[in-house]
């Protein structure tokens, strides 16, 4: 199971304050639809707002693969101006 | 100004085009004012649109009355939010909601919430009879309370902007009102830290709503017609952005909705979303006519998207030698009238080039009634950096420590972790302290009566998708399309990129800005991206031309494409008959028709790998005791660049920033009266620094390399405005002997500070 960590806020508004959830998933579209699952408005705020690291390494392609054993960490994206 | 030392940093490579300063493809169009820009475009059967905006800066619409103007001979069209979409609608396209505010924003709905709201719009055959029809528009308002500050809309029974708002980042119940969305981060023990400190600072700070203040004001011509189809020409940061957004809100689908970009006279991230274009639109579709609408520069004050203001509380503890050990930072935003969130970017980037154990970080954005807020050049790192810069001045002060070896003490070096938990990358943040320090600025005596002040700061910047055509004619030149506006020089970026990857000379190269028709997806010119992002899909295209005239040459000489090698611009063939002969790109494509048809490629990518750009920056200072006047007068700025394509970009990028963050720290400012109208709108009375103002910006470039690009690349844009409230303030602040908090420092604020006891 990967290990999928939250923002602190986005886990109180959306996950009942859950930072950490475990998720078998082979790629980032795997964990988003995990959590969107758990928390439908999740996939919405993914694609317009958050971005993610695996194994710390930042990737928005979600196609990227996910192992059993990886930390996903779950960011703010910023894009500037 | 100081040229680079010539010194290339390590991993830096020599390149035959790259680091060159050849002519701008762009300048002679603009220098003789042929190029086109938003207000040039004139479309046949055009008619002109103007756009009636509220008076008040929070008032209910009872109702609109326009059948005076529609009976105007000459209008021929009118609308109101009775011609937007609905809420629902606009939910369901975009459930973030972020579609929604765009077209609250652009035009009202039942309620006026902001000085400068639109709330009708007409269009008619000259602009005249339009101003006049919107002389004859009644509206009838009920004047509500506005809230214009962070604290106002804080403060308990504030009027409550968007009672049916949850705020994000907190649990539903948990709600507050006005406030639009809340982040917190948390790293280490900040009490431990703090414990731990032999000195510790505290102070609160604050910045006011300014704007990126553009040449150029918001212009476009939108169509719309009978079957669907519809067309913009508008100059904006993304002109994908626009069919986007304005396909979006109208329901348009996006194939049918055609955006060409015209040439822009600056966004600074103000022109990353609409603002006229869906008017625009809903006039076109009622006239059946092309529609021009074009903003003043007092709409462009009152409606567009000035940067936030800020409200910061900040506490900072350092030991003896320097070590910081702890960081508590309490930051607010103003959003705006509606939803416009930079928490991520304040706390991402407040102390972004150190490496600080202890971190307790909050952010919030707070709904007030004035123009929706929006991105300027690094989104709110200059505010939450300047309440960093100045707390570290202030330790580095009490406890006698030179400011940059303070800095130096705590910097981030490469693998260790950020922010976010994730390894730094290749970043010269020590690189550019070092150069600081070794700059002759900062070991210059002081005339007498000035002071110095220094402070270093950085943008994450950005990558993201993008795409570029590339093709080969039949006499060897090479035109590049791409899908970014060009802003800070992309074409000549992209030729540069080009003709390096090609093997070619720059001048065999053109650039042109495809519309949203004609090239695949591009994201904003934003965010520090588009030489490093859209420059990876030119050199993908252009690899895929090297593979495909390599395999045409072998075609030619009849061998196999791995006997064919691609150096200097030509095909080399490694045996057979031919063995040592070369084949040019020109002789190769005279041959196109005859080998395959022709050469052309695209590249596309997500462009994942882009680094952060940070700066330091040096600020001498005279302030006149009497008067509070300051004026700089020695100003230098150091910045890792990655590689530098074309240098003068680039310094043109560090000078701009530097600028453009002195006029925040010193005189830019949203001055509203009692009743929420800006008393300001214009730039006699709002005031940005010009040449006469200043010295010439000295710039330092630090050629750092981006390992994840292939010629270096790490974005310039939006680093340089960072720094430059810090060094302004921390020099202002050891001119008068007292800290300095409240941006701008205006001359009556300063002498303020040097009477108050």
């Amino acid at each position: 199971m990967a290990r999928v960590v939250l923002p602190r806020g986005l886990a109180a508004e959306l996950f009942g304050g859950r930072e950490v959830i475990e998720i078998a998933a082979k790629t980032l579209f795997g964990v988003v639809h995990a959590l969107e699952a758990e928390a439908p408005g999740f996939e919405a705020r993914a694609e317009q707002g958050l971005a993610m690291a695996v194994d710390g390494v930042l990737s928005e392609d979600w196609s990227t693969p996910v192992g059993p054993d990886s930390e996903v960490l779950v960011v703010t994206r910023v894009a500037g101006g | 100004m100081n040229a680079p030392t010539g010194k290339l940093a390590e991993g830096a490579q020599d390149y035959r085009v790259v680091g060159t300063r050849p002519v701008r493809p762009d300048g002679v169009d603009k220098v003789t004012g042929k190029a086109i820009y938003g207000g040039d475009f004139v479309a046949p059967g055009m008619i002109h649109g103007a756009i009636l905006r509220s008076p008040h800066a929070h008032a209910r619409i009872r109702s609109i009355d326009v059948s005076a103007a529609l009976a105007l001979p000459g209008v021929k069209a009118v609308v109101t939010g009775a011609d937007m979409p609905e809420d629902k609608a606009l939910k369901q396209r975009d459930p973030t909601g972020g579609l929604l505010s765009f077209a609250r924003h652009s035009l009202a709905v039942d309620r006026a919430m902001f000085d400068g709201h639109a709330v009708a719009a007409v269009a008619a055959t000259t602009p005249e009879i339009a101003q006049a029809a919107l002389a004859l528009i009644r509206v009838d308002y009920e004047v509500l309370e506005p809230v214009l500050t962070i604290e106002a809309a804080l403060a308990a029974g504030a009027p409550v902007l968007h009672p049916e708002h949850k705020t994000s980042g907190v649990a539903p119940e948990e709600t507050v009102p006005n406030v639009l969305a809340v982040l917190t981060h948390a790293k280490g023990d900040a009490a431990a830290g703090f414990a731990e400190a032999d000195a510790v600072y505290e102070g609160s700070f604050s910045t006011a709503p300014i704007h990126q203040g553009y040449i150029e004001p918001h212009a476009c011509v939108a169509q719309w017609n009978a079957d669907g189809q519809g067309q913009i020409w508008a100059s904006s940061q993304g002109h994908f952005m626009i069919r986007d957004q304005v396909g979006g809100i109208l329901g348009i689908p996006l194939a049918n909705l055609r955006v060409t970009p015209l040439e822009i006279g600056g966004g600074f991230g103000g022109k990353t979303r609409v603002y006229i274009e869906p008017v625009a639109m809903l006039l076109a579709r009622k006239a059946g006519r092309p529609v021009r609408l074009a903003m003043t520069r007092a709409e462009v004050f009152r409606a567009s998207g000035p940067a936030p203001g800020s409200v910061s509380k900040i506490r900072m503890g350092a030991t003896r030698d320097g070590r910081i050990t702890a960081v508590e930072l309490d930051i607010a935003l103003t959003s705006g009238a509606y939803a416009h969130d930079e928490n991520g970017p304040a706390l991402a980037s407040a102390t972004l080039p150190y490496n600080l154990a202890n971190l307790d970080f909050t952010a919030r954005a707070v709904f007030v009634n004035m123009t929706m807020t929006y991105a300027y050049r690094a989104p709110a790192a200059p505010q939450a950096v300047f309440a960093v810069e100045s707390a570290i001045d202030e330790l580095a002060r009490q406890l006698g420590l030179d400011p940059l070896d303070m800095r130096i003490r705590n910097v981030a070096r490469p693998g260790e972790l950020n922010f976010h938990g994730l390894p730094m990358g290749q970043v010269g943040y020590l690189e550019a302290l070092e150069a600081a320090k070794a700059h002759p600025h900062w070991s210059a005596p002081l005339p007498e009566r000035q002071a110095r002040g220094v402070a270093m700061g950085a943008w994450g910047n950005y990558g993201g998708p993008s795409t570029a055509e590339v093709s080969v004619a039949d006499d060897g030149s090479v035109l590049v399309a791409e899908g970014n506006p060009d802003i800070g020089g992309s074409r000549a970026a992209m030729a540069m990129m080009a003709a390096e990857t090609l093997g070619i000379d720059y001048g065999q190269v053109r650039v042109v800005v495809a519309d949203t028709s004609a090239i695949g997806f591009s994201m904003n010119t934003a965010g520090s991206r588009t030489t490093f992002a859209t420059g990876k899909a030119v050199i993908q295209a252009c690899e895929a031309i090297i593979a495909d005239l390599r395999h045409r040459a072998a075609l030619i000489w009849g061998v196999e494409d791995a006997e064919v090698d691609w150096r200097d611009g030509a095909a080399w063939c490694g045996s057979g008959d031919n063995a040592g002969r070369s084949l040019a790109i020109k002789a190769i494509a005279k041959r196109a028709n005859f080998s395959g048809g022709p050469i052309a490629a695209t590249g596309a990518v997500n462009a994942q790998g882009w680094l952060p750009g940070v700066g330091v920056h040096i600020c001498d200072v005279a302030v006149d005791q009497e008067t509070g006047i300051t004026t700089i007068t020695r100003y230098t700025a150091v910045q890792d660049v990655g590689t530098a394509i074309h240098p003068d970009y680039v310094e043109g990028q560090m000078q701009g920033g530097a600028v453009q963050g002195i006029g925040w720290a010193l005189n830019e400012e949203y001055v509203f009266n009692a009743g929420g109208a800006m008393d300001n709108p214009g730039f006699l009375d709002y005031r940005m620094p010009v040449c006469s103002d200043l010295p010439m910006i000295d710039t330092v470039m630090v050629e750092k390399p981006n390992p994840n690009h292939p010629y270096g690349v790490k974005g310039v844009g939006e680093a340089p405005i960072v720094p430059p409230l810090g060094a302004v303030g921390n020099a202002v602040s050891r001119a008068i002997g007292k800290r300095v908090t409240h941006l701008p420092l205006s001359p009556a604020r300063v002498h303020a500070a040097i009477t108050q006891a």
